[in-house]
């Protein structure tokens, strides 16, 4: 149930928003998780005994974790780091058997054919929502309560609805334990935070809805053509477009999470800032997906060792770091590339470190977009091959044969209007960086006059109108009938 | 590896004021508006065209773990949300006006000065995929023999080529709905092959494409902007040409078929003339199509010859055939066989199932005086027609 479908945002939201509010502050909690593991089920009903299990396993596992720790006894610390990995290990065989499985199998077997020999037979199996996401939780949880970083959960049902909290659990932020413990306990409620929630979740579902969705047209349509199609111009096009999509549809998604979180008195840490306003591939990271990077930095690169073990150790860490970001996103070999190719530009730049600074700002802004857009790509081509197919055309070896396709259904002009609109919103972004703040928030909007005040109180209604009449048309196919 | 710091404590809470409440009420009622629709108590606008109904699915345990039951309720709750009509107009509104454009994967496609296309014809105007001449060969001589034994039994085939709204306005197609296709367009290149093989196999059948393109009236008189088949006109002067073509056929006199008009700048449009346009649901869109005269018939001369048993065989554009039937008297028992897959008996109307070989379908298909087979430009090689021969020439005696 993606929060951008009607069910969602005119049967469950509604449902849940009036259990939770007239819920207790007390049982809030419950309503909580009640409320994520109706959610889950409607997406991962065969997942969910799972998740509640492995919620439970963590629980007491971090417990137990932390009772080691507390004796500060040798023999403790190891009982504590024994049962660390076992907690790990089981999640890591959870991933690795629900989302790279698949993948596996299809490598095995391909060497296999390649061999003559027979195909082994495998049942493909059901990636279920989110898993991800919940994997990499439930590593942090327990990781952060051995290094002492963060206490084990009060109870079992602050654990769970750490774990299941809906408006995460699909599509990230990925939550640390330690940021939100404190706010499972006590949190506030007012109106002003809850109309602060649904501002957010609007622009969000209004980044998702009228913007991700119309250009994914263009980005759909391009990476769906063959290859003998594919222009120089085309190409561009489509990595262009889907460059501007996966922003607005992440971020979007991230929004509606970080304002469902306001509606039920939570305040989660931001996930995007601005990332096409980066002037390096380095920067670009660290204003994307942050959850994840920090993630990333946390829980592989440090352990890894870092920086620690000199400059030539750091590079490879990173490198070994963004392949296996690239593994996370998706179980196929573009998406290994794509992080690779990722991980060796951030290695180059900490290589030749400060002689960046001797390129024109405008020219490192320029270089980063490209490189950004040319690893959309690797990303988005539905395989390797077929991304080289893009990038072929990019550099202009597309053969460029005759469209097969109506230039009103590959570029019509919504879409293109919303690619205009979403870079137009980019070259804000760049303006903000660079020029005068101009956030608007609460502490942005004291000292103005009434009315303004007012005024910025209105594109949230307007922009989720839009958005669910947008939606809601999306979903109404009228046909022609000879009775009609 | 590098992170940018970032903001970590919970923003200190804010005051609550007046407007804070009423925003959240404003937000509270575009969530819940929408799903009172559920309880039928929200006024909306009715949507034209027909629109699938979907049943609320039954709840089983089953159901949900392999989640069948999850889509067929969403599309369930979807269907009955308040509002929707007024929400699809709205959006359809937008892009209508503000981008020249109709949804993506709608049916109706947007041409120049106001004419609308349907997508069947446009994927027509543009196909390169058209049966080879030796196709439209075999399927001539296939009628030219049925018409030669119907012939001996006093009977008429008559097919009729009717023309794709892209053939009477070619130019009417916007470059944006075309794609590059060779000089010698193939969608022209399949109708020139029916019309030789026709003429080749010494096939008699009415060209109606090539009837209508010729006509001194304006377009919109024979094919509305906004309509999906062609009008009472258009479908009147081909029934002049089918009556025509029985009467050298069986050597009787035919009835006469007038088709004396007038065409009032102050009538409403007629509801065939702008069905596509209804079918788009947009607000404001009227005035684009609305500029023409509209056509009536004139009432036809007392018949002074017997009525004829028809048979029709075919698709939508031929409800204007019996529509028209009662105007001039010529049409007798009449059946309707629809796309060769339901029975309409007319006038009455009532519709059955077309079994092949029942008593219904016999009493419909045999000892009919004329047999009118349309062969819908759009459709090449019409798989209701091949059958119809088949099981025309099985059951005659």
């Amino acid at each position: 149930m993606p929060f951008s479908s009607l069910l969602f945002l005119h049967g469950f939201l509604p449902l849940f928003l009036a259990a939770y509010w007239l819920t207790p502050r007390r049982f809030k909690n419950f309503t909580g998780i009640a409320g994520s593991l109706l959610f889950y089920a409607w997406g991962a009903p065969r997942f969910l005994p799972v998740v509640a299990l492995l919620g439970v396993g963590d629980y007491y596992l971090s417990h137990a974790i932390a009772r080691r720790t507390a004796l500060a006894t040798p023999a403790g610390a190891q009982v504590a780091k024994r049962l660390l990995a076992l907690g790990v290990c089981t999640h890591l065989c959870m991933l690795g058997y629900f989302k790279y499985s698949n993948f596996f199998m299809g490598q095995v077997n391909d060497a296999l054919g390649h061999f003559g020999a027979r195909h082994l037979d495998w049942v493909s199996v059901v990636l279920p929502i989110g898993i991800s996401f919940i994997t990499f939780e439930e590593i942090s949880y327990l990781t952060d309560v051995y290094r002492g970083d963060a206490k084990p959960a009060r109870s079992l049902g602050h654990y769970l609805l750490f774990l299941t909290f809906f408006p995460h659990s699909i599509a990230g932020p990925i939550f640390r334990w330690k940021d939100l413990a404190a706010q499972l306990d006590a949190r506030t409620q007012s109106f002003a935070l809850v109309r602060e929630g649904f501002a957010r979740f609007s622009v969000g579902l209004a980044k998702k809805v009228l913007l991700a969705d119309s250009i994914a047209v263009v980005a759909d349509g391009v990476f769906a053509l063959p290859a003998a199609q594919l222009t120089t111009g085309l190409g561009w096009l489509g990595a262009c477009a889907y460059t501007l999509q996966i922003y607005f549809d992440f971020s979007g998604y991230s929004d509606m999470a970080i304002g469902l979180g306001k509606m039920c008195g939570f305040t989660f840490k931001e996930n995007f800032d601005m990332p096409y306003v980066a002037a390096s591939v380095t920067e670009f990271w660290q204003r994307w997906h942050i959850s994840l990077s920090r993630w990333l930095r946390d829980y592989l690169y440090i352990p890894l060792g870092g920086n620690r073990r000199g400059e030539h150790r750091a590079t490879l860490n990173v490198i070994i770091v963004f392949t296996l970001s690239g593994l996370w996103h998706g179980a196929a070999w573009s998406f290994v590339v794509w992080g690779l190719y990722h991980g060796l530009f951030v290695a180059l730049e900490r290589v030749t470190g400060s002689l960046r600074d001797r390129v024109p700002l405008a020219l490192r802004h320029a270089g980063t977009m490209v490189v950004v857009v040319v690893g959309w790509v690797f990303f988005r081509a539905p395989s390797l091959p077929s991304a080289l197919h893009v990038l072929g055309a990019m550099a202009g070896l597309g053969p460029g044969a005759p469209l097969e396709v109506f230039p009103a259904e590959l570029y019509p002009s919504f879409a293109l209007v919303a690619m205009i609109v979403g870079a137009l919103v980019v070259a804000y972004q760049l303006f903000t960086k660079y020029g005068p703040a101009a956030p608007i928030d609460g502490a942005a909007l004291r000292g103005l006059a009434p009315w303004r005040v007012a005024l910025s109180y209105v594109p949230g209604p307007v922009l989720f109108l839009a958005s669910i009449a947008h939606l809601t048309n999306s979903r109404v196919a009228p046909l022609i009938y000879f009775k009609f | 590896m590098p992170s940018a710091p970032l903001s970590a404590s919970p923003s200190a809470p804010r005051p609550t004021g007046v407007r804070d409440v009423f925003a959240v009420f404003v937000y509270v009622l575009l969530v819940c508006v929408p799903a009172l629709g559920l309880a039928g108590v929200v006024p909306d606008f009715r949507l034209d065209g027909s629109i699938a109904v979907h049943e609320r699915p039954k709840l089983a345990r089953a159901s949900w773990e392999d989640e069948s039951f999850q889509p067929l309720f969403a599309a369930w709750f979807e269907s009955r949300l308040g509002l929707r009509g007024t929400f699809a107009l709205a959006d359809n509104t937008v892009l209508y006006h503000a981008f020249h454009e109709t949804k993506l994967g709608a049916s109706v496609k947007l041409g120049g000065d106001g004419v609308l296309l349907n997508d069947e014809d446009t994927l027509f105007f543009n196909r390169t995929d058209l049966p080879p001449a030796e196709a439209f060969d075999a399927f001539a001589a296939r009628i030219a023999h049925l018409q030669a034994r119907l012939q001996k039994r006093g009977a008429a085939l008559v097919p009729v080529i009717i023309p794709a709204k892209t053939s009477m306005y070619p130019d009417r197609v916007e470059s944006k709905w075309r794609k590059p296709v060779p000089s010698l367009r193939p969608s022209d290149v399949a109708y020139a092959n029916l019309v030789r093989a026709l003429r080749a196999h010494g096939a008699a059948f009415v060209d109606a494409r090539a009837l209508l393109t010729a006509r001194p009236e304006p377009r919109a008189y024979l094919y509305a902007r906004g309509a999906r088949h062609w009008s009472y006109l258009a479908s009147c002067l081909a029934t002049q040409r089918i009556f025509e073509t029985y009467g050298a056929l069986t050597g009787r006199v035919a009835p006469s078929y007038a088709c004396d008009y007038v065409a009032r700048a102050d009538a409403p449009l007629l509801h065939e003339d702008y069905d596509l346009l209804r079918l788009m649901n947009v607000w404001g869109a009227r005035p684009d199509v609305d500029r023409d005269p509209v056509v009536f018939l004139e009432p036809g001369p007392v018949q002074t010859v017997a009525p004829v048993d028809v048979l029709v065989v075919g698709t939508s554009f031929c409800w204007n055939f019996l529509k028209d039937s009662q105007r001039a008297g010529a049409f007798g028992r009449t059946h309707f066989f629809y796309y060769n897959r339901r029975l309409f008996d007319w006038p009455s109307s009532t519709e059955q199932e077309l079994v092949v070989g029942s008593p219904a379908w016999r009493n419909a298909a045999l000892g009919k005086q004329l047999y009118i087979l349309d062969l819908f430009e759009s459709y090449p090689i019409p798989l209701h027609a091949t059958d119809f021969l088949d099981q025309l020439e099985a059951a005659l005696p």
